[in-house]
């Protein structure tokens, strides 16, 4: 982790969604996480393993079951809501379908403007001038503040959705799969942008991604999730090249590679299992391929430090000194 | 001919901006015919103390059942006829227009706010509050409106306050309805979900972001309301207990002429043109801004 210290500290967060008579829907369960000032995190899992669940609990778009989240000292959910309201613009969220993020009847300048209005700055020209250069990042024409967004392409309309998000200033950008969406020539424009920003305003980012590979690209660290938890964590290197969870194993299996020897790609066994009925145990051991020993089916492994800074959800998981 | 076609008019939609629903709405003709005789009959009740040839509550006893001109027996001073107290019909249609739309408005601008606030409070706020207004809306919605609005009339005799209460007292339901689910499906939206993220209040994310959303729909409601608002009204008038008699009204006429409609059947017959043409036209003008504004609603 970088000397620059903890931006956002998530401890235990746990997000149960209420499924019919007695039963939850356990979307996040337990999660502890650190993020450093000016730090990527790559969060990467299977559609339904709760990521973007929890990036929504991150910027406090949905209230945590249980757990803790602090930003910078800050207990974020047990402050007045109207606290909570000033230091929002802080942690701020690029949404998945930027068409959807965008309102349908607002002109590109009104919604850009907003956070401006909302931090009170005054007067038509100062909030136009800001505007125009904040389309200016994200490389849009700023003459074309006045049009709607059903004018621009999905490419066009995520560049929008950026700007606002750099209007609040912030220091933490959650970004939910912000190119799965977009055409493959765009995707790698977008990303770009999100890093000479980040870059330039060393910004803090939470990346989410089904796709370990784009995340390895840009993220310092990277956390998987299984089911609601997150079932390794550490450095980019160290989880792409020495991964110590049987199910990130799998994940990288399935990333093709260029110029090297493709390994076997490790199927898993069977579906994803529902959120409702989480296997007991550890979680994953319903399709995990390694011999199991009796804890698997009985106790839940916790994320334990396997290597320097490298954590694993795994009974089987052997740290180095074990190993040799 | 080759057509060349600039850049704007390809990214122009076709819906969801002002002006290309304005070409829309004009391309339904029989939208914009009902548009115009709309406003004939607003601009008719608007101007009526200018136009009207003579004072609609004048009494001439000898000019009594005059027939309209073109009739044996009529006269270019009284253009449709007298009715059986000698008063000038063509004068107080003018002023019938006049209560009728003013009525209608009236009820409906009552109806659409208090309806819209309630139906955007229950739908954003859930809870309680919206439990409770489901079980208010779900028993008004037993209840039948004409027979209330009779008794309320009855009991208070012909005055403008107690009708605009009565034809109000139900109406809104129909604009909550219409807003709660709106508001429903837009508290999940994304961009309102990052308007919050921004640090937005919630009665600006009510009002800024979720309302402009939801108004076509209510629009358009609140237009086809309008017919509903001027026939009972007219059928309270018809009855004796709506605008009270001092004021020329629609329904009042058509009641006046009921019993000479046989030997003069002018005085009962225009003013009943008028409450159907209006009616017909309010609801015509309101099916085309729905084509326009809420394709969804389309059947």
């Amino acid at each position: 982790m970088s000397s620059d210290g903890v931006l956002l500290t998530a401890a235990h967060v746990t997000k149960h969604f209420p499924a019919g008579k007695r039963r939850v829907l356990r979307a996040v369960d337990d999660v502890s996480l650190e993020i450093a000032r000016g730090e990527t995190l790559g969060l990467v899992g299977e559609s339904g393993c709760g990521k973007t669940t929890l990036g929504k609990l991150l910027c406090l778009l949905e209230e945590p079951t249980r757990g803790e989240i602090w930003l910078d000292g800050t207990d974020l959910l047990h402050i007045p809501p109207n606290e909570l309201r000033e230091l929002r613009p802080r942690l701020q969220m690029i949404f998945q379908d930027p068409f959807a993020s965008l309102n349908p009847h607002k002109t590109i300048e009104q919604i850009v403007g907003l956070p401006l209005r909302i931090k009170s700055l005054r007067g038509k020209a100062r909030i136009r001038e800001r505007v125009h250069e904040l389309l200016g990042m994200v490389g849009l024409d700023p003459s074309q503040s006045g049009r709607f967004p059903h004018q621009f392409s999905g490419g066009q309309r995520q560049r929008i959705g950026i700007a606002r998000a750099l209007a609040c200033e912030p220091e933490l950008i959650i970004a939910d799969e912000p190119v799965a969406s977009l055409d493959v020539s765009i995707q790698a424009q977008i990303l770009q942008v999100l890093r000479d920003l980040q870059a330039r305003f060393h910004l803090a980012a939470i990346f989410i991604s089904h796709d370990i590979s784009v995340v390895s690209h840009v993220s310092q660290r990277i956390a998987v999730m299984y089911l609601g938890r997150v079932v390794e964590l550490g450095p980019a290197q160290d989880v792409i090249y020495d991964p110590k969870h049987p199910y990130t194993r799998a994940l990288l299996s399935a990333v093709p590679r260029v110029g090297e020897a493709q390994p076997e790609a490790t199927l898993l066994p069977g579906d994803i299992p529902s959120p409702i009925a989480v296997p007991r145990g550890c979680r994953f051991h319903t399709r995990c391929y390694l011999e199991q020993v009796t804890e698997c089916g009985t106790g839940e492994p916790g994320l334990r430090e396997v290597a320097n800074g490298h954590f694993a959800a795994c009974h089987l998981a052997r740290s180095k000194a074990a190993e040799s | 001919m080759s057509q060349s076609v600039t850049e704007d008019e390809i990214l122009a939609p076709v819906a969801g901006t002002a002006p290309g629903m304005l070409r829309l709405l004009v391309g339904n003709r029989v939208a914009v015919a009902a548009g115009i005789v709309v406003l004939l009959f607003v601009a008719a009740g608007l101007l009526a103390p200018a136009i009207a040839p003579h004072d609609p509550n004048l009494q001439d006893p000898s000019a009594i059942r005059v027939p309209p001109f073109w009739q044996s027996g009529g006269s270019s001073t009284y253009l449709l006829g007298t009715d059986s107290l000698g008063r000038d019909l063509l004068s107080r249609m003018l002023y019938g227009a006049r209560i009728s739309i003013l009525l209608g408005v009236a009820v409906v601008l009552i109806t659409l706010l208090v309806g819209t606030a309630l139906g955007m409070a229950a739908g954003y706020f859930r809870g309680w509050f919206d439990a409770v207004m489901s079980r208010v809306v779900d028993t008004l919605l037993a209840f039948p409106f004409l027979i209330f609005a009779l008794a309320i009339m009855a009991a208070t005799g012909p005055n403008l306050v107690a009708l605009v209460l009565a034809l109000a007292f139900k109406g809104w339901v129909d604009f909550y309805r219409v807003a709660r689910g709106d508001v429903l499906a837009a508290r999940e939206a994304d961009y309102v979900a990052a308007a919050r993220g921004l640090g937005a209040s919630t009665p600006y994310i009510l009002l800024g972001e979720i309302l402009p959303n939801i108004i076509p729909p209510l629009i358009v409601l609140a237009t086809l309301r309008m017919a509903t608002i001027i026939i009972a009204e007219a059928s309270l008038s018809f009855l004796g207990i709506g605008v009270p008699p001092s004021i020329p009204a629609w329904g009042t006429m058509v009641s006046d002429g009921r019993a000479d409609v046989v030997s003069a059947w002018w005085i009962a017959t225009f003013p009943g043109l008028a409450i159907l043409l209006l009616v017909l036209s309010v609801n015509l003008f309101g099916e085309g801004l729905r084509d326009v504004l809420d394709p969804r609603m389309r059947r």
